[in-house]
Order: structure tokens, then C-alpha cells, then sequence
């Protein structure tokens, strides 16, 4: 793939950066255009807001060990992305 | 100045959630600038960008006061939706994202006649709905490449597109989806022009389909 392109797990690991503005704007702009075409991420990045909205901030430990795996096997299945 | 912007259902900016003040008795929604909406919200796209953003609503924004570009899209300190463009809606995302796994149906079926399959060219050519050419695809798939690829590609955009949800996502899917197929192989030197000639072309598609000025 393009050395721009951003992969499913990438979006996982990137996103606590993202909800904090802390990715550079070329990286935000890459999350988002990711996001937008990827509705298991689009999915993820929603319940991240919930998330974030009941606990007033981004936890610490975003997703449990064994939730994080079966997230990241899902988007192994998302096998184009 | 004048842009394009998709939002979620309900006028809802889907990155930032924010929900747009809309238009009502013929007037424009009210301004947003940063009292009253994220900086992220404040955005706009220019036709030509528009494939890289597919969502369920398509609406004419005013961006006004300072403008930052980043890719792909536009940020302004202050913007208003103007009114929704309603030709964008299920039926125009179904046929774009027909329009993309068309697109890589011809040159599939070319490889394949290559191949000495004229059979299974015909019927990936011949498919008059995506259920038909997703089958015709899907049979085509375990060829040697590069036909087997690119069948494989046409079956993936339809199955991909309709597991979406909504016919906006499916489109924004399928969009994607075929521009990396048609780009090729990564490693060549004109990957990048491929890629972006599709989005190009995609964006065109747009235009012509919805009338956009």
C-alpha cells in the first residue's frame, strides 16, 4: 500500500492521539479519511466518544487485553484494509 | 468562499458529532465559528475531494474568515450550511458503488479473455446488478492472476459495500476499494498517479451524477 496509507490496527493505536489533538495535521487528515471509509473503525471511533463522554476523559487502559484481540480479529477480517 | 460537505444523518458532522445548525424557511443555518462548534466541524471539501468523504447527507457549506487547508479538505474559523443537495442519497451511492466495481470489472474481464476465459468475461460484463456480477466475480476469482485478482477485487467491493449499512458507507467503501485495486501493485512507480487518477475520476462521477457547480 501507499506509504500514506493508515491500516486498521494503525487507526486502534492512534487514537487516543487523535481524541487528544495530538496528531500532526497530515496524520489527522489520514485518521479521518481512514475513518470515513472504514465502518469497523468508524464503528470503534464512536464507542470511543461514548466512552469518553460517560467517563469525562480517554481510560487509561482503552480496551481489555482479550476485547483489543478480538477488535484487531475482526479487522483482520476487513482483510482489504 | 463556497464547498461541499457530507454529514452523517440528522446534519451531523460525523468526525467531531456536532449537529449543524441547518437551513430553515429559506435562510441559511446560523454561522458556527469557535463559540459554537469544534474547529474540526468547521469544514468543507472541494468537489474534487469529495470521494475521500462519503456520508449519508450532502449539503452546499459557506466557509468564511481565515481558511487552513489540509488534506483533502478545508477548515475554516467560521461556516454555515446553505442547503442540502438531494441528489445525493441511497439510489446515487448504489449506483456509485456499481459504478466503481464496474470499473474494475472491465479490465478483470479483459484479463480473462487473455486468459482464453471468454466465458466468464461475458458474464462478468454482462452482470445487470451488483448480486450478478458479485456472482460472476466470485467464479471468477481463483484464476491466475492478474484475472483472478481483479475478479476477486469486483466480488470484494460488492460484498464490502452492501455489509456496510448504510448505501453512503457502502460508497464510501467500495470507493476506496477500488481505487487501491485499480492502483496496482504498490511497488510500481506510477502507484501513486494511479491511485489519485481514480479518485479523480471518482470525484468526476460526482459531479456529472449530482449536477454539482
Amino acid at each position: 500500500m501507499s506509504s500514506d496509507y493508515l491500516t486498521c490496527r494503525q487507526i486502534v493505536e492512534l487514537v487516543t492521539e487523535y481524541f487528544e489533538d495530538a496528531l500532526s495535521p497530515q496524520d489527522r487528515s489520514r485518521f479521518e479519511e481512514h475513518i470515513m471509509s472504514c465502518p469497523p473503525c468508524r464503528a470503534y471511533l464512536e464507542q470511543m466518544r461514548q466512552t469518553i463522554r460517560l467517563l469525562g476523559r480517554i481510560p487509561e487502559e482503552t480496551v481489555p487485553p482479550e476485547a483489543e484481540e478480538a477488535l484487531r480479529a475482526a479487522f483482520r477480517g476487513w482483510s482489504h484494509d | 468562499m463556497f464547498a461541499f460537505v457530507f454529514l452523517a444523518e440528522g446534519a451531523v458532522e460525523p468526525l467531531s458529532d456536532f449537529a449543524w445548525p441547518t437551513p430553515k424557511a429559506g435562510e441559511p443555518g446560523a454561522w458556527v465559528s469557535g463559540d459554537t462548534a469544534p474547529r474540526e466541524a468547521r469544514r468543507g471539501y472541494p468537489a474534487r475531494d469529495l470521494p475521500y468523504w462519503l456520508d449519508e447527507e450532502l449539503w452546499n457549506v459557506e466557509l468564511a474568515g481565515t481558511l487552513t487547508g489540509r488534506d483533502h479538505l478545508l477548515l475554516a474559523e467560521r461556516a454555515r450550511l446553505l442547503g442540502r443537495l438531494d441528489a445525493w442519497g441511497d439510489a446515487a451511492a448504489w449506483e456509485l458503488v456499481a459504478a466503481c466495481a464496474q470499473r474494475i470489472a472491465r479490465p478483470a474481464a479483459a484479463a480473462l479473455r487473455d486468459q482464453g476465459q471468454a466465458e466468464a468475461a461475458l458474464r462478468l460484463e454482462g452482470a445487470t446488478d451488483l448480486a450478478e456480477l458479485e456472482l460472476a466475480a466470485n467464479s471468477a476469482a481463483d484464476r491466475p492472476p492478474p484475472a483472478g485478482t481483479l475478479a476477486g477485487y469486483v466480488a470484494d467491493v460488492c460484498f464490502y459495500a452492501r455489509d456496510a449499512g448504510a448505501a453512503a458507507h457502502g460508497a464510501g467503501v467500495a470507493a476506496k476499494m477500488s481505487a487501491y485495486a485499480l492502483a496496482g501493485d504498490v511497488e510500481d512507480a506510477r502507484y501513486d498517479e494511479r491511485l489519485t487518477a481514480e479518485r479523480v475520476w471518482q470525484a468526476a462521477w460526482l459531479v456529472d451524477r449530482l449536477s454539482l457547480r
